[in-house]
């Protein structure tokens, strides 16, 4: 049997069966009224989400992540890789940087006959012998101390040691 | 304020204007000539009346919120369709051919029907079944159609679109209409052979 053959005329009898089915009485009375409100109701919303978009960037940052927390995993996996990375470059530039740091430059010491040179009273030359001279040696020092855990602390590049205020030898 | 009733006699063009403007009164005038045959479309392709009313309703709206792009290449009625169709088509495709059958009742014209009285008579080989069974039956076997071939049945032995309608509506040409109708009903004949004489 080819397609002209066949005309379907039973089936097409038999689908005109479904024309006769139909939605329970009065359904289509108030099926327009429904669409319309729902069409009014969308419109009213509309007004309601425009503060959002005005909302602090910082709100609407904090609503990206509960939308999509995926981005919040990604952002603090990389705020960890940045971390790390951090970490690492800085222990292997800290040889250099001490290296460079730790130079001491001969301070000149301030003669004290050339009492015209020191204008400050703190410096003023004591008597031969006794008395207190300020060293003028720095206070920072660069050199590697003990830290909390007794190990050589030499992540810092700055420690303060105490001023030397002993009597000065001539 | 426009008297509603003033929109019945208006050509549908002029409905469609003043719904783009965003005339609601106008656009009720335009559900109200629809909603008949989008909601029965979509009724015989889910074969549950709660699904087509929910899929019709959100079809009318996308409708009222797309019209700015409706460029009147086809006629509002055909564009309508579809928006009606895609929407049934998704939905059909997530809910994965689980079917949940949720069917209208025959009218009281059914039995005053002669071609489907002719078929339950006793004077037909198959039959004794009445129209009620009948209609499960073929529900059955539509939705046993995949959803385009569903479709093309549908629009056409059903609903009584031409095939260039169809075409348009389905966005694909008018051969792709003829063989997808045809290899349906052979579907459909197979699967009610039972209650169908062989032609």
């Amino acid at each position: 049997m080819n397609k002209k053959d066949q005309d379907f005329g039973e089936l097409k009898t038999l689908l005109k069966l479904k024309r006769h089915e139909v939605p329970p009485v009065g359904y289509f009375s108030n099926f327009s009224a429904q669409i319309i409100a729902k069409i009014q109701a969308g419109e009213a919303d509309e007004p309601s989400r425009s503060p959002k978009a005005d909302a602090p960037w910082l709100v609407r940052f904090f609503e990206m992540f509960t939308a999509r927390p995926a981005v919040i995993g990604g952002l603090a996996a990389s705020l960890c890789g940045l971390l790390i990375l951090g970490a690492i470059f800085a222990e292997q530039s800290e040889p250099v940087a001490n290296n460079f740091l730790t130079v001491s430059v001969p301070t000149p010491q301030p003669q004290t006959s050339d009492l015209a040179s020191i204008s400050s009273p703190a410096l003023a030359p004591a008597p031969a012998g006794i008395g207190i001279v300020a060293k003028p040696t720095p206070v920072t020092s660069l050199q590697p101390v003990a830290n909390l855990f007794g190990q050589p602390n030499s992540g810092s590049l700055f420690q303060v040691q105490p001023a030397s205020f002993a009597p000065a030898i001539q | 304020m426009t008297d509603a009733s003033s929109f019945a006699g208006r050509l549908e063009g002029d409905l469609v204007s003043l719904a783009r403007q965003g005339d609601l009164e106008a656009y009720d005038e335009l559900v109200k000539r629809y909603q008949e045959r989008i909601y029965a479309t979509i009724y015989h392709m889910t074969a549950n009346h709660e699904d087509a009313n929910d899929i019709a309703q959100e079809a009318f709206i996308k409708a009222y919120q797309a019209l700015k792009s409706f460029k009147g290449g086809s006629s509002f009625y055909t564009w309508l369709y579809r928006i009606a169709v895609n929407k049934a088509i998704n939905f059909l495709k997530q809910r994965k051919n689980k079917h949940h059958y949720s069917l209208n009742d025959l009218d009281f014209n059914t039995e005053n029907n002669p071609d489907l009285i002719a078929l339950i008579s006793d004077k037909t080989p198959f039959r004794n079944a009445g129209l009620t069974e009948l209609q499960k039956k073929l529900n059955e076997a539509l939705m046993k159609l995949s959803e385009p071939h569903r479709m093309v049945v549908i629009l056409h032995d059903v609903q009584g679109l031409s095939h260039e309608e169809i075409a348009d509506i389905m966005d694909c040409n008018i051969g792709t209409v003829r063989s997808r109708l045809f290899y349906a009903r052979q579907q459909l004949q197979g699967f009610l052979a039972e209650y169908i004489k062989s032609s």
